[in-house]
């Protein structure tokens, strides 16, 4: 609690200026989901036949989950603000529809028998009469989609829109939960807030709505040109061919990521930060110019980048290969023999194209590493049927393709070389989470890098990191024997490839500004 | 509150003048269900018509097809002469007072912006506004001070169906269509709204249709009666006619239920004076012999029952 006190005290700025971003977002999504959303349900109440359909299509809008929405948005729009807010104003219309509808539809039939009779025109009876007694309902709507819209926005850090998720998304990938509090806590505060003013609002009098509501338009639209005139002037004093980065934040805070590749290089550059998964298609978009990916990103040859060579051997050696906890190899030993079957069985070219296969090809991990392996004869067909297993070793994996397709690796392999049956438990959040899960006996082993060990979890010191850098079996040893005496993990042999970090640029970029490297790029950022 | 005498002297209905309805061979079906069949009626100037029937019989459908709520499915029906649907059917409502059983006050309108909606519509200065908002409160018994500002939620009954009477006559309509108006009050403030609206009706000679299922309103208050039953008029006449010479078996059975009271409430107080020795004034003449048996004594009754029984055989 102290912790989490002094680190809002210390970062209050940023906080202040996450919020800011949040409300911007849920705000200027729920003003346009606001007016489309009472259009629509206007619109739709006066056709009950085809209500039912409309109601459906937003209703199938708000189950498509949210990551993948943005994920949708981004071929189409690019990263930042912009889809955010779409992503945030399709979520938010359905409830404003769906209540718009029914408010209007609700109207006591004697009251528009009424009406009617008394010869009120349809606009007439649609501005005196059903907005009127819709408006409570109406504002329901606003208000839930409100608290939709202020949870939401967290994913907009994503797609580098800014807001609370910021700190939530840092937060996880860092393991500091300090971090994730100052996110989660003002975004709950948050929904709080506009639940409560809303309410109030929907509580009160007819004329009382009709004011806020006409003041806060006016208050936005004075916000939008505000916004605008800013804007525009921004975007004419930066029209440059300055390049823009994309990176996670795993990469921007790590001590072995950008701050000190741009140190080693010597540059400066503007960037913004991005969900892994997305990073690729932005950077295809032209959205970001370069990114930090991995060398055996099967999205490497799909969308046509170009690997900036690492010429000063900034970035560590990361060769993957299976972390096991030591006390199950005491108990199942068999597991050694299977691992020395894979070991240097899997080249950068193999990897690459597994990966690709996956990720451009769309199969699926499993099947991409069982066809591998037959390839390769290292399984045969089936397990034998009917075998009774004499133990059960759990795989974990970090989120992302490759270490998928390994883990699969290493289950297949387990079931067909030793009486083991396998439990995934795959796709875990960060490095750290992993290590947690490994030291609490919930996953026995999982595929890991020799350059991630080496600088998130043993923290070495920068001097003997410098020594250890050159040679790839030299990091390999070290790992391991740090691995054991530290966690009582052991590392079976490498698998083969090196999948180090790999700053990514589009093909067109490299040809046209005659990038090959590193030194390169730090050269042509620094030219006036 | 109300000079009866002055109102009861326009209670002779005028017969002579035009006619505002005519329905011409109306028939009604909803997919395949005849509904109405083949229907004529005239609704003269002034008149208070009274649709009576059981529920299902087409009455209500009858009386919004004046308005233009439902539409006829054959025949035609005449405003003063001319063709319903040859008129603006928005005008033509705006100049129709419509009154409903559930009334239909706008939720989230004071009492006073309810009542002078038409007179908006029709883009009468405010001054003129308020000035008919507050006659007409005060002719159906409203204390303006006390109710004006407030909203419908608030009110009785009672009230509200004052409101909706207030509402349908401030512009003065040409015809005033009501669909069971009085059915969900309690009997005493139904009575009292009744007679009040009457007079309002008889002094002003609005032209009014109402439709109703109750035999005894229909009596106390119609100048003539339409009753409808298997899907055509059975009988048009007036109460009295109705009551003492119904014209088939539709129109008895009708009454059979309630025969008795339906024959008091048909008998004018002055319809009795040639068989009694003393007249009744002019405020009471006009008045049921049902109601003037609710509040005399056992004396005068025998006298009135006599008296009925004579005017009874004479007819």
């Amino acid at each position: 609690m102290k912790d989490f006190i002094t680190f809002i005290d210390q970062n209050k700025a940023e906080v202040l200026n996450q919020v800011i971003e949040h409300i911007e977002l849920t705000l200027i999504s729920l003003f346009f989901a606001s007016i489309v959303g009472i259009g629509l349900g206007i619109f739709i109440a006066g056709r009950k036949k085809s209500a039912q359909v409309f109601i459906s299509f937003v209703n199938i809008i708000q189950t498509i989950p949210s990551l993948a929405l943005l994920g949708f948005l981004i071929p189409l729009m690019g990263i930042g603000m912009v889809p955010a807010i779409t992503a945030l104003f399709l979520y938010a219309l359905l409830p404003i529809v769906r209540n718009t509808f029914a408010g209007i539809t609700e109207v006591d039939t004697a009251v528009m028998e009424a009406g009617i009779a008394m010869g009120l025109q349809k606009h007439q009876l649609l501005l005196k009469v059903q907005i009127p007694l819709a408006l409570p309902y109406i504002m329901a709507g606003i208000r839930t989609a409100s608290v939709i819209n202020v949870g939401v926005a967290t994913l907009s850090a994503f797609i580098a829109a800014g807001g609370l998720g910021k700190f939530i998304l840092q937060g996880i990938q860092l393991n500091n939960s300090n971090m994730i509090l100052a996110g989660a806590i003002p975004a709950s505060l948050l929904a709080l807030l506009f639940d409560a003013v809303l309410g109030l609002i929907q509580k009160s009098q007819l004329k009382t709505i009709k004011r806020v509501l006409i003041g806060s338009v006016i208050l936005l639209i004075g916000y939008f040109a505000f916004k605008l005139i800013n804007s525009t002037s921004f975007t004419t004093d930066a029209e440059s061919k300055r390049m823009k980065g994309g990176f996670p934040s795993e990469f921007i805070y790590r001590e072995d990521g950008l701050q000190g590749l741009l140190k080693a290089y010597d540059f400066k550059l503007d960037y913004v930060e991005m969900e892994i998964g997305l990073m690729y298609q932005a950077l295809k978009q032209g959205e970001v110019d370069i990114i930090s990916g991995f060398s055996t990103d099967g999205r490497i040859k799909g969308y046509d980048l170009t690997i900036l060579r690492d010429d000063k051997n900034y970035f560590p050696p990361y060769e993957a290969a299976p972390m096991l906890r030591k006390d199950i190899l005491l108990k199942y030993p068999e597991l050694k023999a299977v691992f020395q079957k894979l070991a240097g069985g899997i080249s950068t070219d193999a990897m690459t194209e597994m990966n690709f296969k996956v990720d451009e090809e769309k199969r699926l991990p499993k099947d991409v590493a069982k066809d591998f392996l037959l390839k390769q004869g290292l399984i045969g067909k089936e397990p034998s049927e009917g075998q009774k297993y004499s133990g059960l070793i759990k795989v974990g994996s970090k989120a992302f393709t490759e270490n998928y397709i390994l883990a699969h690796i290493f289950q297949l392999m387990i079931e067909h070389h030793t009486q083991l049956k396998v439990e995934m438990k795959i796709g875990f959040g960060g490095t750290k989470l992993l290590m947690d899960a490994m030291k609490n006996d919930e996953i026995d082993l999982y595929p890991e890098y020799t350059g991630t060990a080496l600088l998130l979890m043993l923290d070495p010191i920068s001097a003997q990191k410098s020594t250890l850098l050159n040679s790839p079996q030299k990091v390999y040893d070290y790992v391991n024997e740090q691995s054991q005496i530290q966690f009582g993990f052991e590392w079976m042999p490498s698998l083969g490839f090196n999948n180090t970090f790999a700053m990514l640029i589009r093909e067109e970029d490299a040809k046209r500004y005659n990038l090959g490297n590193l030194s390169d790029f730090s050269d042509f950022i620094k030219q006036p | 509150m109300l000079n009866f005498q002055h109102y009861f002297y326009n209670l002779q209905v005028s017969n002579q003048s035009g006619r505002v309805i005519s329905f011409k061979n109306i028939s009604k079906s909803y997919g395949g269900d005849i509904i109405l069949d083949n229907i004529s009626l005239e609704i003269e100037e002034g008149e208070f018509l009274v649709l009576l029937g059981a529920s299902g019989s087409g009455k209500t459908t009858l009386l919004k097809m004046i308005n233009g709520l439902i539409d006829a499915s054959e025949g035609e029906i005449y405003v003063e002469g001319n063709p319903l649907q040859d008129l603006s059917i928005i005008e033509w409502r705006r100049s129709i007072g419509y009154v409903i059983q559930h009334v239909g006050l706008f939720p989230h309108y004071s009492v006073y912006d309810n009542i002078a909606l038409m007179p908006r519509l029709k883009k009468w200065e405010e001054s003129r506004i308020k000035e008919a908002v507050k006659d007409w409160m005060s002719r159906l018994g409203l204390d303006y001070e006390l109710l004006a500002h407030k909203l419908p939620k608030a009110l009785s009954g009672g009230q509200i169906q004052r409101v909706g009477l207030a509402r349908a006559l401030i512009t003065k309509p040409k015809i005033l269509l009501m669909d069971e108006p009085f059915s969900a009050l309690d009997p005493i403030i139904r009575k009292k709204i009744r007679e009040d609206f009457r007079k309002i009706q008889q002094k002003e000679k609005i032209t009014t249709v109402m439709v109703t299922h109750d035999l005894q309103e229909a009596i106390s208050m119609a100048d003539k009666i339409c009753l409808i039953a298997d899907k055509k008029i059975q009988q048009l006449g007036t109460p009295t006619s109705l009551v003492f010479k119904p014209a088939n078996s539709y129109v008895s059975n009708f009454i059979a239920s309630d025969q008795f009271q339906a024959e008091l409430g048909a008998c004018k107080l002055k319809d009795l004076t040639p068989f009694l020795k003393e007249s009744f004034n002019d405020q009471v003449k006009d008045d049921s012999l049902l109601s003037r048996l609710q509040n005399v004594s056992t004396k005068e009754n025998s006298v009135l029952m006599n008296a009925f029984y004579q005017w009874k055989e004479q007819l």
